[in-house]
């Protein structure tokens, strides 16, 4: 497994916990307390902020080439792919609302900064997913 | 000049249309005929005109030669360029609400299909610019 890799699998253990944490304490906070406090479990999605450390936690090693034309190939096309995948993500998160609340309301300026969050989660989750997907699950070489 | 080429030129020129229209419609509407500013927003209805961008694979023929290993890498050069320098962007969109109005304020949805116009049409700016760039503004070598 090459480092690319160890990375992807690092971004969806963190996104993984983080969304798991935030959701139970949600649903916990929502049958003992209630639903506008319940939603101060969100702050667990902070979790997710772990994903900057992974280029600590997976340093380059001096003097190896751990990255060829292939593996180049391989992060382009999952970046690709996880942008066109955010992209429908941003275009419904925008619409959406508009639906729902119709087009001459407002919603709160807060929803904004979750919007990114929520947005930035699905670009990492969906890069990490195609990155795995590109090398092949299995693959240990 | 390929097929490519020729896409992202008429993406351009359609874009620029759309734009061009779009302002000098609500300029008119705003001082020429004198409604008001909100009013005067209808002028927008011409960034339509960017829909027909995406008539272009229909309008230019595919090159006999087909796309070979450099036109696949220079597309997927415009794709990143256009998607990474859209996300500075949509940060800057998403947060500046949240600190002009406050984490109390409110924001009227019509802001939300801005965003999304408006990064639509950076997105596809960015990428036929990059395209053109990439081959070269006055190459002629790619027939």
């Amino acid at each position: 497994m090459n480092r690319m890799q160890k990375i992807a699998w690092y971004n969806l253990i963190v996104i993984a916990a983080a969304l798991t944490a935030s959701g139970a304490t949600v649903g916990l906070l929502a049958i003992f307390l209630g639903m506008p406090k319940a939603l101060a479990g969100l702050g667990f999605l902070g979790i997710a902020g772990f994903m900057g450390l992974s280029p600590v936690l997976f340093r380059k090693k001096q003097g190896d080439v751990d990255f060829d034309e292939r593996d180049l190939l391989i992060h382009r096309k999952a970046t690709i792919v996880a942008y066109s995948i955010f992209w429908l993500f941003f275009s419904a998160a925008c619409m959406i609302p508009w639906f729902l609340v119709g087009p001459k309301n407002s919603i709160p300026s807060s929803s904004l900064p979750i919007m990114l969050g929520a947005g930035g989660i699905t670009l990492v989750l969906s890069q990490s997913l195609a990155i795995l997907i590109l090398y092949g699950k299995g693959e240990k070489s | 000049m390929n097929k490519i080429q020729k896409t992202a030129r008429f993406t351009l020129i359609m874009l620029g249309l759309a734009l061009g229209l779009s302002v000098t419609a609500v300029l008119v509407l705003r001082f020429a005929v004198g409604m008001s500013w909100r009013a005067s927003m209808a002028g927008f209805a011409f960034t339509a005109i960017m829909g027909f961008s995406r008539i272009s694979p229909s309008l230019f023929k595919k090159d006999k030669r087909g796309l070979d290993e450099r036109d696949l890498l220079i597309k997927q050069k415009a794709m990143l360029a256009a998607y990474w320098s859209f996300w500075p962007l949509f940060v800057l969109a998403a947060m500046a609400p949240f600190f002009v109005y406050g984490p109390g304020g409110k924001v009227s949805v019509l802001y939300l299909a801005w965003m999304v116009f408006g990064g639509m049409y950076w997105v596809f700016l960015i990428y036929s610019l990059t395209i053109l760039n990439e081959y070269g503004w006055r190459d002629k070598d790619n027939e």
